[in-house]
């Protein structure tokens, strides 16, 4: 029997709810399970701990201070990165020899391990800006790959196409550029918010930012506070995640424009 | 008239034309081997490839490439207004190829595809029209119906057109004159009585 649009509706709908809800319950049943086992509260704390210290957290206004930071700070370093690196590409994919001059500087950037990246940053700016600069460091090299690869994925047909036609530019760039690379760099745009907040919460744990949500977690280590710990992470695994959906949003939304 | 002059081009250590010199006026068929330089000789007179020597065309230039190149996130209707078209001529040209201006190019088959470029350079008319294989991807009853098209809109129009064809039958059915290339040089050069298949057909068997 031929199934029905209303039948396909609720069977996708129930694939794209069911699955991942299945999975993270899986995971906490995990949890549950290895924190049974181990029966340490310092080592795995129990899920009603880690729900404990995350209810205290939320009712205080420090914490609210300093994930408010933390996310400015994050939004500050994948801006920067964002237009520094897309205006780069932009530019090099002009510029034959900017492209050839840039490209060891992106590979170093590229390879260099995150760690060293954080250690070093930390070492010579102020604890403020340091986790900044860190995520701003790793976020700029991948915005202008991604970029890169968006421009370099343009068909130079339509362009030669363009030329022969005469369309005027401005016309070639809202109707044929940007529809075409937009939703691409929106998505790994999505990617890069949310691991700038983990870069920035790296960098604020190393360099014992005040008022931020690294400095938190690493108190938290320092008072060997396991709870509180992951109360933090989970708060935080909470904040990318919505900071990553709105925006898959405007992806999604840029999509529909073209 | 669409007049090249002492035309070199080349490709790395490859030498394509070696100061070609032509004109062409009206209608005119260019055939030979597959990489003799049918198409460099389109892309040389669209100036979308370095060469020295010069080129003159006359108006405004149209072309259809041997792939549609249309815009994928703009409707066929919308590629055809991309190039200054208005949205009534575009109707009109996309009914007389039998495409449906809402539909998007993922939607198309590849000959409908072809059918739109061809639309695209035909809606703008007039000028020097250069076409690569245009109907190549076409069945025997569509290639018939296009073809009669183009003699419609460019037959007297006045307009100077240069096609890439491996077909000697759509040479002599179109065009008022058909040359073959080797070498970088016209080789045959066939007008008027002599513009037959069977005499294009015997110039390219001994290639």
């Amino acid at each position: 029997m031929k199934r029905t649009d209303g039948q396909t509706a609720v069977k996708s709908a129930l694939i794209n709810l069911l699955f991942p809800l299945v999975s993270v319950a899986a995971m906490i049943a995990l949890y549950a399970i290895a924190a049974a086992v181990v029966g340490e509260s310092l080592v795995l704390p129990k899920i009603s701990e880690i729900l404990k210290e995350a209810g205290k957290l939320a009712v205080s206004a420090e914490f609210y201070k300093a994930l408010v930071f933390t996310l400015l700070r994050a939004l500050a370093a994948f801006a920067a990165a964002f237009v520094v690196g897309s205006a780069l590409a932009v530019a090099a994919n002009r510029l034959k020899p900017l492209k050839k001059a840039l490209a060891p500087i992106m590979t170093f950037l590229r390879a260099v391990p995150t760690m060293a990246v954080i250690f070093l940053l930390t070492l010579w700016f102020r604890s403020v800006f340091a986790p900044v600069v860190v995520a701003f460091t790793v976020l700029m090299p991948l915005s202008y790959s991604q970029t890169a690869a968006a421009l370099a994925s343009l068909d130079d047909g339509i362009f030669e196409m363009c030329k022969v036609y005469k369309v005027p530019k401005k016309k070639v760039l809202t109707k044929f550029v940007l529809p075409q690379i937009v939703p691409q760099i929106a998505d790994s745009a999505a990617g890069n918010l949310s691991f700038g907040v983990k870069l920035v919460i790296a960098g604020e744990a190393l360099a014992q930012t005040a008022a931020s949500l690294g400095g938190a977690l690493n108190l938290a280590n320092i008072y060997i506070d396991t709870a509180r710990l992951l109360a933090i992470t989970l708060i935080a695994v909470a904040v990318c995640f919505a900071v990553e959906s709105a925006v898959r949003l405007v992806a999604l939304l840029s999509r529909r424009w073209r | 008239m669409m007049k090249f002059k002492n035309i070199v081009k080349r490709f790395g250590d490859k030498t394509v034309y070696d100061g070609f010199s032509a004109n062409f006026d009206g209608i005119t068929a260019v055939l030979g081997r597959s990489g003799c330089g049918k198409t460099t000789l389109l892309n040389i007179a669209a100036k979308l490839t370095d060469y020295e020597g010069s080129v003159e065309v006359i108006g405004e230039t149209s072309y259809i490439f041997q792939q549609p190149r249309l815009v994928k996130n703009l409707t066929v209707s919308e590629n055809l207004t991309l190039i200054g078209a208005d949205k009534a001529q575009a109707e009109k040209m996309l009914k007389e190829v039998g495409v449906d201006g809402g539909l998007y190019p993922k939607q198309l088959s590849g000959g409908m595809a072809d059918r739109v470029s061809l639309a695209r350079a035909f809606v703008r008319g007039g000028g020097t029209l250069l076409m690569d294989e245009p109907f190549r991807g076409l069945d025997i009853g569509l290639k018939s119906r296009i073809m009669e098209l183009f003699k419609k809109l460019y037959g007297n129009s006045g307009g100077d057109v240069l096609f890439v064809t491996h077909s000697p039958f759509e040479a002599c059915s179109l065009a008022d004159r058909a040359v073959v290339l080797e070498g970088g040089e016209i080789i045959a050069d066939l007008i008027g009585e002599e513009l037959r298949e069977d005499r294009l057909v015997e110039v390219l068997k001994a290639l």
